[in-house]
């Protein structure tokens, strides 16, 4: 489904990304973890195709499209879903306002016809009980005021509307409670399929009890510099992030 | 001071002379004095440091070149609302009974009443000039219908000066509506001198909505200044799309306790739309509240100025006064001065106010994208939202409608 190669990126004239490759196929969930700074989001956001970053070298396939020659919306158009570690707040917007104009540019671009009223309101409800999240939530202005559960919920909300090809979730379990995390991980679990797939990035094993990975990646430094199953997030949980960073920090200092 | 733009004014008045009833002719007389003798306003007034009225006239209007004919082809009952309510037309800024629809009490005064002082040069100016002076007046226990203002301006065989002047009174427990619109032909400059005055007596409610889409050599000063009396409450409502100048002065006495007055503010301009906004709210009485959102979006060489003076009395205690600007600049080109004036000598009050100017918000933006909506679509969707929380104060569906298409035609396309 999706194939990086060798990929590189700057931020502002500094390489945070130094060499990815990752390949992740239908069905398969691929877990990405590694301690704070290593690159993670930046992973994500280039995938997404955030504006500010410089690709210096390397290559993105995503269903046989150059991904990186895509604008944002249309690598959204495309089937890829980015669930934002930090949710932004619009003041005045309403998830149900820009969804349905989401999904509505979305169908056009498939050449789908667009959702009427009643429809959208259908589908809404159904997937509204899947992430337990309110209504009277999604009238409100965008993430204003949303608690943090709220907003994870919301992003999983959305992209259980949207029904992506590839998920990517930067930390949407961090500081989730217990009972949220629960949610979070029912919603992804349920929409899981054979022609999708998922990028779970996290920092603690904890979700990865709810939600099981077919591979987990260590990315620390700009690369990913250990894959294994599931063994290896509970490994690294057990042992942390040093021995990772003094396996792979040392190399850098030779 | 500028000799000629004065001297050309003085020549003005002197060929308009004859046409002044006698009773008001001393009046506008001390009126005119007060103009010579305190000169338009230019960049070293303070009030006037961004909005040089002086320089912009002297460069873009000619009062000797003031055509004073009433004659228009204009048809002004197309441009009425189909709507129940008082229709009131103004040809180059004199009321016009004959042409309009009257369904209250109101009534016309052909000369200037002795009783309007002028407190600045363009209220001079404005007393000076103007033909003659609508009154509103609603008595006590009366919901009159809306009062629909509509100012027509007609410079096809020259330029205009109009000095439109009307003074309200809403009764004790009286409420009154009025929209404000203005629609001109013909290219000819024009400059509106505009001089409102409302006194909202006790219990009594008024809300003025005014839609400002001038063409780009339509230059406006406007001077509304509001009296408050006891539990009294007060709306303005202003959206401004576009005119080569525009200068509106809003000026609120809360003269009695309990004063209620809600200030509400957008402009969304482009081009080389200038739009000035001074506002002063000054507290006198104990327990008022005064709210006040002005919003602004700047694109190509547009220029705002946001001026907001609180004044809180020593008498005024339990004061709310609430404040607060904020603009987007979506354009290097474009310039915003906004400032907040605070003046507080009551100490159990409560007062916030605040200014921005910010860019379009890209993380905003990137979070809509990164949905699937395409960056033009996804700029408006954040630009209406921000507009659109200026509209809650208005009184009427379809004029919120209004404005609304207006601000989607222009975000959007
Ligand atoms: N906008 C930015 N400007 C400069 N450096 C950045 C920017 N965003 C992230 N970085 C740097 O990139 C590195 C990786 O950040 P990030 O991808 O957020 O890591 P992670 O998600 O793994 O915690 C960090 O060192 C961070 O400081
Ligand atoms: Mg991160």
């Amino acid at each position: 489904m999706i194939s990086i190669k060798n990929l590189h990126a700057n931020i502002e004239g500094k390489e945070i990304l130094k060499g990815i490759n990752l390949e992740v196929k239908s069905g398969e969930v691929h877990a990405i973890m590694g301690p704070n700074g290593s690159g993670k989001s930046t992973l994500a956001s280039v995938l997404a195709g955030r504006d500010g970053y410089e690709i210096t070298e390397g290559s993105v396939v995503f269903e046989d499209k150059n991904l990186l020659d895509l604008e944002a919306e249309e690598r959204a158009r495309e089937g890829i879903f980015l669930a934002f570690q930090y949710p932004v707040e619009i003041p005045g917007v309403s998830t149900t306002n820009f969804l349905k104009t989401a999904m509505n540019q979305i169908r056009q671009y498939r050449g789908e016809k667009s959702l009427d009223a009643v429809a959208f309101l259908k589908l809404m409800k159904a997937k509204m009980k899947l992430v337990e999240i309110d209504q009277a939530l999604l009238s409100r202005s965008l993430n204003e005021g949303f608690s943090g559960g709220e907003k994870k919920r919301n992003e999983i909300f959305q992209m259980a509307m949207l029904e992506p090809k590839l998920a990517i979730l930067d930390e949407t379990d961090s500081g989730l409670d217990i009972d949220a995390l629960r949610i979070v991980a029912h919603g992804v679990n349920s929409l899981k399929s054979k022609d999708n797939a998922s990028i779970l990035i996290t920092h603690y094993q904890r979700l990865l009890d709810y939600i099981v990975p077919d591979f987990v990646h260590v990315l620390f430094d700009g690369k990913i510099v250990k894959t294994g199953d599931k063994s290896l997030a509970m490994e690294l949980e057990k042992k942390g992030y040093d021995w990772i960073k003094a396996e792979h920090g040392s190399l850098e200092t030779i | 001071m500028d000799i000629s733009v004065i001297n050309s004014i003085q020549e003005q008045f002197n060929k308009n002379e004859a046409t002044y009833l006698a009773a008001s002719l001393t009046h506008r007389k001390s009126a005119l004095d007060f103009v010579l003798l305190h000169d338009l306003p230019d960049r070293k007034d303070e009030e006037y440091k961004y909005t040089p009225v002086n320089r912009i006239l002297k460069k873009n209007f000619d009062f000797e070149k003031i055509v004073t004919s009433n004659s228009t082809h204009l048809n002004f009952k197309d441009h009425f609302y189909k709507l129940k309510g008082n229709h009131l037309v103004f040809l180059n800024g004199t009321y016009l009974p004959a042409q309009s629809i009257i369904l209250n009490d109101i009534c016309c005064q052909t000369e200037v009443d002795s009783k309007q002082t002028f407190k600045d040069v363009f209220d001079a100016l404005n007393v000076a000039f103007c033909k003659n002076s609508l009154k509103i007046e609603v008595n006590e226990h009366y919901r009159p219908q809306p009062f629909f203002i509509y100012y027509f301006y007609d410079s096809e065989q020259g330029q205009v000066f109009g000095n439109p002047n009307i003074q309200i009174t809403a009764h004790s427990n009286t409420r009154i509506q009025i929209l404000e619109k203005t629609i001109s032909t013909g290219t000819h400059p024009v400059f509106i001198n505009k001089k409102v005055g409302v006194h909202v007596k006790a219990n009594a409610q008024v809300n003025i909505t005014k839609i400002q889409n001038y063409k780009k050599h339509i230059f406006q000063v406007y001077n509304l200044e509001v009296n408050q009396d006891a539990q009294s409450t007060f709306n303005s409502n202003v959206y401004s799309f576009a005119g080569g100048l525009i200068r509106n002065n809003l000026s609120i006495n809360q003269l009695g306790e309990h004063c209620e007055s809600h200030m509400h503010g957008l402009y969304l301009i482009t081009g080389h739309s200038h739009v000035d906004n001074h506002t002063s709210v000054n507290h006198t009485q104990p327990n008022s509240y005064s709210n006040e959102l002005y919003k602004g979006i700047l694109d190509e060489n547009a220029r705002a100025v946001f001026n907001g003076k609180i004044f809180v009395r020593p008498e005024a205690q339990k004061t709310n006064a609430f404040q607060s600007n904020q603009n987007i600049n979506l354009s290097d080109s474009a310039s915003i001065h906004t400032k907040p004036q605070l003046e507080i000598w009551a100490d159990d009050v409560k007062c916030s106010h605040g200014c921005t100017v910010g860019q379009m918000d890209e993380e905003a933006l990137f979070y809509l994208r990164a949905r699937g909506i395409g960056k033009n679509q996804a700029k408006a969707l954040i630009l209406i939202a921000f507009s659109e929380q200026s509209l809650e104060y208005i009184p009427f569906e379809f004029v919120k409608e209004e404005i609304d298409t207006l601000i989607r035609k222009r975000l959007i396309g």
